[in-house]
């Protein structure tokens, strides 16, 4: 069986341990309990006809605290850039984890996770944020921890893509 | 117990396990476990003393430390490598968290394994903690702008329509935030109780000194350009520390903005702060959060500040220079007033990103607040070429952005000043960077400037006139010249166009190239524009009266041509002058009519239908297109005398003024030549059929006084 890793990336609390729970554990929780430094969960999936483990990277949202390292996207296959739809400012955190990752001169697959799409009506992110992202040729997908909206799809995506491109 | 025993023990009492890297070469290499093992190891496979173990197996989140470990191990300076923490779930499901370091020692590659788990919910709490403060302070903040400049909204907009101020004081006594109402001296109109609670003051008249100067001051520490931003009568609004009359200190968030009456007059301003002292010294941790603007997420000015201090004292250590980039978006306001503050919000967001990515790494931008950014630029070489990055910056804020289905093209005015050249400290690099972008906003807004030592003086200059501009109008210092336009053919009008001049009882006469670009700026030309316009009708009529068919032309600024009942006003003067409308000619410039061309057009129109006449001004000094000449309802147009002083030397010039001449003539429109000074240039413009010429070759504008000799005499010799 193939292992592939991935990465969750973006700032803190938009909710990648929350995306991963709900994927490989089927849960969630309310309550917002922060990362510090590295997680890895395993899901094995199948996909294109083969069986795939996956090692799932949930990284430490980027703020003042966090230290980013290189060794943080060393070998990986692909990563979701997670943002916080309530909050345009993780967009801008995301665009940097993107500068960060082509510094390292990594040609990665990647998904943008527009998560919190459970809050309706507390949106702040506009349409031509997410217009401008899909100009530059990202992938978006809105997903919900909370609900499981998307969730499952976006790993199969990029699950989908990171085979693709191997 | 031996030393051997001993370091054991500890080792183990510390959670640290101590491994030797086998074959450091191996994609995968083996370790060795060196101690006994610690208590924590047994919850996790194969990890024994003496027994060669694949380490990357136990632990995948250590292959990707691999290459940083090698490192360590080859190196000969020392050097060790830190793998971040992570966590790892054990056998029995629990969460280890666990830090790896790799070391050189006694030319052995060792990794030392620590398990943090023990101590670890007391770190995690600090972070956990501080995250939580980071995202409310970050909503509250958000929420605090927004109703900040509600309110604001709200309260310009009553006093603008002129609501009773009791209304307004009752509105505002128990807002949660702090309001104040001054004249633009200061003086107190309205003051409610949370800004009596922050300051510990009873009532206006208890304060020694004027709140608003108070903060002015205070915040003048942080932001050294508050003074002319308020002075332009400009929106700010920004963080300081401020001290109450019992010298406790509080964080302030504040937002001045001023009112202006329907004339553009400053007549108050609102001011409304709100105390941010909870969310400022919520914690070390936020402190450093708190170095970051939520909007932009670019450092914001406080780090700044820090940044530029640390800059300027690397550059005094090293001798080296560096530049200071003060970029400021023309007209944000209106964006924000037009659509919204999530928009502005958006725009800013955007631009930061695009800023951001126009330097280069190791440069430094900071978004300071509203609509202003800098750029610290370190300069390890003399001949690096600052415009070019100006240029640069200037481009990336002009490429179109997309909000709510308006595209929008900012511009933004960039100031430049050099260390050590322009500044030695902080603060005073920061205050001329900020008035060669004041100067650059004046050259016309889009624009860049470098500092010269000068502006500090042209800028209280400017002030000075500014303030005495207020007292010409109050003191009627201003007084009118009328220069004669010559007609080439035959005319039965006596042609007059009616000039502004400003007598300073202190400095002479002052011209109207100085003094009318300040009152176009503060709004005091629609004022001196209504009272040109009457003295001149005022003129007119005695002339008329006294026999003299004249024909007397005014100048009209943009400000005075955008005001909603310009038309009436105009109705209003011919109706008190008595002036009848064929005698009156307005000067409009094309850029007036280039800049919102459906709105003059239409204004044009009615202005005609009262019988004025209109002449288009400086044709030509702008972007002219001939080819809107045909749709805009003009009698005269006025050749700009850029071009009649080329003539006739310049091949360009002649070719040009003919074309207009004829042209103009097709669409029956006449053309009034400026800045004829000598008979080479009459010989042309009379073989193209020239309509009328001014200059000072015929005329220089005089009082009229003067005038109606000249008229006088001409009345003479065409009887005789």
């Amino acid at each position: 069986m193939i292992a592939k890793k991935i990465c969750l990336l973006g700032s803190f609390a938009v909710g990648k341990t929350s995306l991963i729970r709900r994927y490989v554990e089927s849960i969630f929780s309310e309550k917002y309990h922060t990362t510090i430094g590295v997680k890895i969960d395993k899901k094995i999936v199948h996909c294109q006809g083969q069986d795939v483990q996956l090692m799932i990277w949930d990284i430490e949202g980027k703020d003042e605290f966090s230290v980013y390292r290189q060794s943080y996207l060393r070998g990986a296959a692909g990563y979701f850039l997670v943002v916080d739809g309530t909050r345009p400012e993780s967009v801008e955190v995301a665009k940097e984890w993107h500068t960060l990752v082509n510094e390292q001169s990594l040609s990665l697959p990647f998904v943008l996770l527009v998560n919190k799409s459970d809050l309706f009506y507390e949106q702040r992110l506009k349409e031509e944020n997410l217009a401008e992202l899909t100009t530059m040729g990202w992938e978006i997908i809105l997903t919900s921890a909370k609900t499981g909206d998307n969730v499952d799809k976006a790993f199969e995506r990029l699950t989908t893509r990171l085979l693709e491109k191997s | 117990m031996d030393s051997q025993n001993l370091l054991e023990s500890l080792l183990s009492e510390l959670d640290i396990a101590l491994f030797q890297c086998e074959s450091p070469d191996d994609e995968l290499p083996n370790f060795q476990l060196l101690n006994e093992p610690p208590s924590w190891t047994s919850v996790f496979q194969d990890i024994a003393r003496n027994q060669p173990l694949a380490l990357t197996e136990v632990f995948p989140y250590l292959e990707a430390f691999l290459p940083e470990a090698r490192e360590s191990w080859t190196s000969t300076n020392n050097s060790r490598a830190n793998s971040g923490v992570w966590t790892e779930v054990d056998d029995e499901g629990n969460n280890q968290q666990l830090e790896a370091l790799a070391l050189r020692i006694s030319g052995a590659p060792i990794l030392v394994l620590l398990n943090l788990t023990r101590n670890f919910d007391e770190r995690h709490h600090l972070y956990q903690r501080a995250r939580e403060i980071a995202l409310a302070n970050e909503k509250l903040i958000v929420q605090l702008n927004h109703r900040q400049r509600e309110l604001q909204n709200s309260l310009e907009k009553r006093l603008q329509d002129n609501q009773a101020l009791r209304d307004i004081e009752n509105s505002v006594r128990n807002n949660a935030s702090a309001v104040l109402i001054c004249k633009p001296d200061g003086g107190v109109e309205i003051m409610n109780q949370a800004l009596i609670d922050i300051y510990r003051v009873k009532a206006p008249e208890d304060t020694n000194e004027s709140l608003l100067d108070k903060w002015l001051k205070e915040a003048e520490k942080i932001y050294p350009e508050i003074h002319r931003i308020v002075a332009s009568g400009s929106y700010w609004e920004g963080e300081f520390e401020s001290h109450n009359e019992s010298g406790e200190s509080r964080w302030i968030r504040l937002a001045i903005g001023p009112v202006l009456d329907t004339s553009h007059k400053l007549t108050h301003y609102v001011c409304i702060a709100n105390d941010i002292s909870m969310l400022k010294k919520s914690s070390a941790e936020i402190e450093k959060l708190a170095d970051y603007d939520f909007t932009t997420h670019l450092p914001n000015r406080r780090h700044f500040w820090k940044q530029l201090t640390r800059c300027l004292d690397k550059g005094a250590q090293k001798s080296t220079s560096l530049a200071l980039i003060y970029v400021d978006l023309d007209h944000f306001k209106r964006v924000n007033d037009s659509l919204g503050h999530h928009a502005g919000d958006f725009l800013l967001s955007t631009i930061g990103t695009r800023l951001a990515r126009c330097i280069k790494r190791g440069d430094f931008i900071a978004h300071l607040g509203g609509d202003e950014f800098a750029i610290i630029l370190e300069l390890p070489y003399p001949n690096i070429n600052i415009e070019n990055i100006a240029q640069r910056v200037q481009s990336a804020v002009s490429k179109s952005i997309t909000i709510e289905n308006s595209t929008l093209k900012m511009t933004a005015s960039i100031g430049i000043a050099l260390y050590p050249r322009d500044g030695r400290d902080a603060t005073s690099l920061m205050r001329h960077a900020d008035l060669a972008m004041f100067h650059a906003k004046k050259m016309g807004r889009g624009k860049y400037q470098t500092f010269t030592p000068n502006m500090n003086y042209e800028f209280l200059q400017m002030l000075q006139l500014e303030i005495d501009l207020q007292k010409a109008i109050e003191q009627q210092q201003f007084n009118l010249v009328y220069q004669p336009q010559v007609c080439s053919g035959q005319d039965h009008h006596l042609r007059l166009e009616a000039l502004i001049r400003w007598q300073h009882p202190e400095k002479g006469s002052i011209s109207p190239g100085r003094f009318i670009p300040i009152a176009e700026e503060n709004g005091m030309i629609l004022d001196i524009g209504l009272w040109v316009l009457e003295h001149a009708c005022k003129q007119a009529i005695n002339l008329l009266n006294e026999g003299f068919n004249v024909i007397m032309a005014v100048n009209v600024s943009a400000k005075q041509v955008r005001q909603e009942n310009f038309k009436d006003l105009v109705k209003t003067v011919l109706t008190k002058t008595s002036l009848p409308p064929q005698h009156l000619e307005l000067e409009i410039t094309e850029t007036t009519v280039m800049e919102e061309m459906d709105v003059v057009v239409a204004l044009l129109k009615d202005l005609r239908k009262l019988g004025v006449s209109i002449s288009l001004d400086d044709f030509g000094s702008g972007f002219s297109s001939l080819t809107y000449l045909k749709n805009l309802p003009v009698d005269y147009l006025k050749l700009d005398r850029a071009f009649i002083h080329e003539l006739p030397a310049n091949e360009e010039s002649k070719a040009i003024t003919t074309s207009v001449i004829n042209l103009a003539h097709e669409l029956k429109i006449k053309v009034i030549a400026e800045g004829v000074e000598n008979q080479d240039q009459v010989n042309f413009l009379t073989e193209k059929k020239c309509d009328y010429m001014q200059g000072f070759l015929f005329y220089y504008p005089m009082e009229i006084e003067k005038i109606r000799d000249i008229f006088t005499a001409i009345r003479g010799a065409a009887n005789h």
